[in-house]
């Protein structure tokens, strides 16, 4: 069950370490469509450094509900490091049904912070909690479904079988729940098409406008956990669409921290070629990406070819 | 066989001398004359194809892909007959227009074209053997006509030949799928690649195919060509696209085109009959769809007020007995073949009429044409006498195949279609009665003008009001002796038994 | 030829969830010229002169001629998207899911039969034809409803293609000669209705009825 060696701690590790540089290359590539320098590859680690050497101000209004929601849903995301195999590095916690913790863990994280938002009582917070939890509803079915379809042939619904060394996936089905995956990892992580992180606008904003009263060391927190949860669905996706069999271990790692860097690319392709839909096309969207899902699903069980 | 290809070409000559005619120059009245002097010639060829026939029971063109037997050519005989008949008509009907300038040669030329090759791919239909070109034909059929109906732009028109054009092409899609399962069918008994969709191939053959195949295969060919005979509850284009259209090509519509999609599904009978056993599924089927168009047009032919709209569902009627009367088979084939050319005739009557008086009231809606026989006594009675035919009164003809029916279905002991048959049949009866009485007997309108007379006019309605009683009275030896053959061919090859004293003297 | 199936259905979805008249006509392209390359991997013999024919013919139409004569018929009209659809979008991609779920169902019932050798083929088949019905259905512009159409049509060829009895190349010609003439006469009615109502969306046609 609990692994710990040299393999298995380099996979959390390579997620706490690297994953603001995920967000340095989505920059760099938004940057680079704009025909900007942008800003360098490691301002995500300078920002989050100077604000964990801030203070943090906090309303009279708010409780301790809303310094709980931060850290709680670091410590979740953390949690969550620890179940996700980096490829042919296995995890450090591997067991039938992780795949459901790691589901729930989010959901633990999205509790604290949608409740830390309608915590300040502000109007604007609300509304973007009532959208967060409005979208994940819609995209953690489809999110389970891509991962039983992904670990189908071990049938074990364990991350180490669908996304790690255990992978047997055949290329069709891993290919169909890779794009719904990159559908599930945009409207999770707030990216565009769903919710532009970029905006200026309160009104239209999902998961920036919940953490507006955060500040310092707080929103240091919820910046690295951001970056950390767009980590681990990029990896989700990434090995979607790499089923691939390497022969050593090392190779396979290449591969993946390949993939890694593809996805960041990728994301900031699509935010720089598309505009955000209206709220109510999103369900759309999710609808298509489900479609795929169960496409996925379907050609796992051997109903297509 | 060389004659055969000669016999066969000699039918395709006249429509293709018609098509040839429209291209050239011609003025407005002049290309109508055209069409309809080559629908006459076609009707003499017709006639001459079914003297030198004689006794050949089929006769092959074109590498077997052509073929005519009895059945082709008894429809195609009334194809050519209406053809002429609306061509002879059409020269009057839109002699208002060219007078007012409003179908100028170009348009006369345009819709001379199109008439002319809808009747051209009738025939090819007719005469296919290839199942597969068949459906092409008549799909084409489709294509061609919904052109025809567009033919003066008004919003109406527009509407009834989009909804014409979508629903038979969906419609006629499923058919497709029936021929694509007929081959399968053919394939998997083993019928050599070449032949796997010839009708006389599959037909000498029939018992080997599968049933299950042929099952859905009659299903797909029923709905789709059901879709195009306007068989309830697909018929929703019919009353639109026959009331929009101009006359003469409603009256082909009714009076040929819903025939040869029926047809088709005659050409589907006996296949399935032999490959899924005698008289079982395919002709419950056929019945229900009978049953269900005659109630339909039952309940809608009471409350119409546009004429054109009540031919139309008199349309669904009749294709609904017609349908009926294959269902039950034996003797309701005979009646079912025997009532094609009473509807026919009746059918083409009444809508040269309604059409003329129309014009001549300007309006097709029956609250405004009143006192009919009072304002253009030909017409006015000609509409009558085409509505007492359709309703089945005594001395016409559509009563003789009508008793028929009747008859066989006493025979095949179906009571309950017998049942629903005579209850819509009476609720027809009454309201058409009632709409035909307020239209010709009623209080004379003072507004409208004389009408034209001509000759040709009163020679259309001696001929169908003549044919409608003698077929009535009388049934010619060789009339009866061709439908004889053409139901033996539905039938799958069961000879009829003989003549039976009472019905025919 | 896996592939080309998922490619397929997936490209259904895309029909389905679009609003816009345009990229309808592009999908319906790019499936018709997918759908030609599907009868190089179904049939036994491969590379023939049947096949190619067929192939090459259907992706000359479905993929360029027809996407050709309705992107024509749409130039001056002012319509670029589905207004009012009589089913909502995501609604409809439900619907597609649903249609998948039951034609693979279907296609997996279907016995191995030297009748059918491709069951797949004849589940695309059927998805094809009722995601085409489902577009008839539930647009209300023309464009969308001839998109519709073709689906059907897509829908049987591929019946025709999952076969083991092939049709004869004239009949397969004829089909597809059928299928031209009969969207060029659609864009024409496009046209005529476009110069009535100055839309072209069919409830603007609603005066025959009952």
């Amino acid at each position: 069950m609990a692994t710990l060696s040299l393999s298995t701690a380099l996979s959390p590790t390579l997620a706490l370490a690297c994953a603001p540089l995920l967000t340095g290359i989505i920059a760099k590539t938004k940057a680079f469509f704009a025909g900007r320098k942008g800003p360098p590859l490691l301002q995500a680690y300078s920002d989050i450094l100077k604000l964990l050497r801030k203070g943090a101000v906090y309303s009279t209004t708010t409780s301790w509900v809303f310094r709980a929601g931060p850290v709680v849903s670091l410590g979740a995301l953390l949690a969550c490091c620890l179940l996700m195999p980096f490829g042919a590095l296995g995890a450090v916690l591997s067991f039938s049904g992780d795949i459901l913790l790691f589901v729930y863990l989010l959901a633990v994280v999205r509790f604290f912070t949608v409740i830390a938002a309608l915590d300040t009582g502000s109007p604007f917070e609300g509304m973007g909690a009532s959208r967060e939890v409005f979208f994940s509803a819609l995209v953690e079915p489809v999110f389970l479904v891509c991962l039983l379809a992904l670990s189908g042939p071990a049938q074990s619904f364990c991350f180490q079988d669908a996304i790690g060394k255990g992978a047997q996936i055949s290329l069709v089905p891993a290919l169909l729940a890779g794009f719904a995956l990159v559908v599930v990892m945009l409207a999770e992580n707030a990216r565009l098409p769903v919710d532009d992180p970029a905006t200026h606008l309160e009104l239209t904003m999902i998961h920036e406008v919940m953490v507006l009263d955060h500040g310092g060391p707080d929103f240091a927190f919820i910046t690295y956990g951001a970056s950390l949860k767009l980590w681990l669905f990029g990896l989700i996706a990434v090995r979607a669409f790499l089923p691939l069999h390497a022969a050593s271990v090392w190779i396979d790692v290449l591969c993946t921290s390949a993939g890694m860097v593809v996805i960041g690319i990728v994301i900031g392709t699509i935010e720089s070629v598309t505009a955000r839909l209206r709220l109510l096309r999103v369900p759309q969207l999710l609808a298509g990406a489900a479609a795929l899902a169960l496409l996925a699903l379907l050609a796992q069980q051997g109903a297509l070819p | 066989m060389m004659h055969g290809e000669i016999l066969i070409f000699s039918l395709f000559a006249p429509v293709l001398a018609g098509l040839a005619a429209c291209c050239l120059p011609l003025s407005s009245r002049a290309a109508l004359r055209a069409s309809a002097a080559a629908a006459g010639l076609e009707c003499a060829v017709v006639a001459a194809v079914f003297v030198l026939k004689g006794h050949a029971s089929r006769i092959f063109a074109c590498a077997n892909n052509l073929f005519i037997d009895s059945l082709s050519l008894y429809h195609i005989g009334l194809v050519s007959l209406v053809f002429f008949m609306s061509a002879v008509y059409s020269v009057g009907y839109f002699s208002d227009d060219i007078d007012r300038g409003a179908f100028g040669p170009r348009r006369a030329r345009r819709y001379t074209l199109l008439w002319n090759s809808f009747f051209t791919i009738l025939i090819a239909v007719l005469c296919s053997n290839n199942m597969g070109i068949l459906w092409i034909c008549l799909e084409a059929t489709t294509l061609v006509s919904a052109l025809l109906i567009l033919s003066d732009g008004r919003p109406a028109s527009i509407e009834a030949m989009w909804k014409y054009l979508l629903l038979c092409s969906v419609g006629i899609a499923f058919a497709f799928v029936g021929t694509l399962l007929l081959s399968v069918a053919a394939r998997a008994a083993s019928f050599p690649p070449g032949e796997s969709l010839l009708w006389t191939s599959l037909a000498d053959r029939a018992g080997l195919l599968d049933g299950r195949i042929m099952c859905a295969a009659f299903v797909f060919a029923l709905v789709g060509f059901g879709t195009k005979a306007g068989l309830a509850p697909m018929h929703s284009w019919l009353p639109d696209a026959h009331s929009q259209a101009p006359t003469p090509v409603s009256a082909v519509f009714s009076g040929v085109m819903l025939n040869c999609a029926l047809y088709c599904i005659m050409r589907y009978l006996p296949l399935c009959e032999s490959a899924m056993g005698w008289r079982l599924r395919a002709h419950a089927m056929l019945v229900l769809l009978g049953l269900l168009s005659i109630i339909v047009a039952a309940i809608f032919i009471p409350s119409q007020k546009n004429i054109k709209r009540l031919l139309a569902y008199h349309s669904v009627e009749h294709m609904g007995i017609i349908a009926l009367g294959l269902g039950i088979g034996g003797l309701g084939t005979l009646a079912a073949l025997y009532h094609t050319f009473n509807h026919t005739m009746s059918k083409t009557l009444a809508f040269f009429s309604a059409g003329r008086l129309g014009r001549q009231y300007k309006t097709y809606d029956m609250t405004r044409i009143t006192g009919a026989i009072a304002s253009n006594s030909l017409w006015g009675t000609a509409f009558f006498v085409s509505i007492l035919a359709l309703i089945g009164v005594a001395p016409f003809s559509v009563f003789m195949s009508e008793f028929m029916l009747v008859k066989a279905s006493l025979d095949a002991g179906k009571f309950v279609a017998l049942a629903v048959f005579f209850f819509g049949s009476i609720v027809v009866f009454v309201s058409a009665l009632r709409h035909a009485i307020d239209v010709s007997m009623g209080t004379k309108c003072p507004d409208v003008p004389p009408p034209r007379r001509s000759l040709p006019d009163v020679a259309l309605v001696a001929v169908c009001v003549g044919a409608l009683i003698l077929f009535g009275l009388f049934m010619p030896r060789w009339f009866y002796a061709l439908l004889g053959d053409a139901s033996s061919i539905v039938e799958g090859a069961r000879i009829l038994p003989p003549l039976s004293g009472g019905l025919f003297r | 030829m896996s592939m080309l199936i998922v490619v397929l259905v997936v490209s259904n979805f895309f029909l389905l969830g679009t609003s816009r008249l345009r990229a309808l006509i592009r999908i319906a392209a790019f499936e018709g010229l997918v759908l030609g390359l599907l009868p190089f991997f179904t049939q036994a013999e491969g590379f023939s002169f049947h096949t190619v024919i067929i192939g090459a013919g259907g992706m000359l139409l479905k993929g360029v001629a027809i996407p050709l004569l309705l992107n024509r018929a749409l130039r001056g009209v002012e319509a670029y998207r589905e207004e009012k659809p009589r089913v909502g979008y995501t609604t409809s991609i439900a619907a597609g899911i649903a249609i998948s779920v039951l034609a693979f169902w279907i296609g997996a019932a279907i016995p191995r039969s030297p009748l059918f050798p491709n069951p797949q083929v004849v589940s695309l088949a059927l998805c094809l034809a009722a995601v085409g019905l489902f577009l008839i259905v539930a647009r209300t512009e023309t464009v969308s409803q001839i998109v519709g159409y073709l689906m059907l049509e897509n829908g049987i060829y591929t019946f025709g293609i999952s076969l083991s009895a092939q049709q004869s190349v004239l009949v397969e010609m004829g089909v597809l000669l059928d299928l031209l003439v009969g969207v060029f006469i659609m864009c024409i009615v496009i046209y005529h209705i476009n110069r009535q109502f100055e839309s072209i969306n069919t409830e603007e046609l609603e005066v025959l009825k009952e």
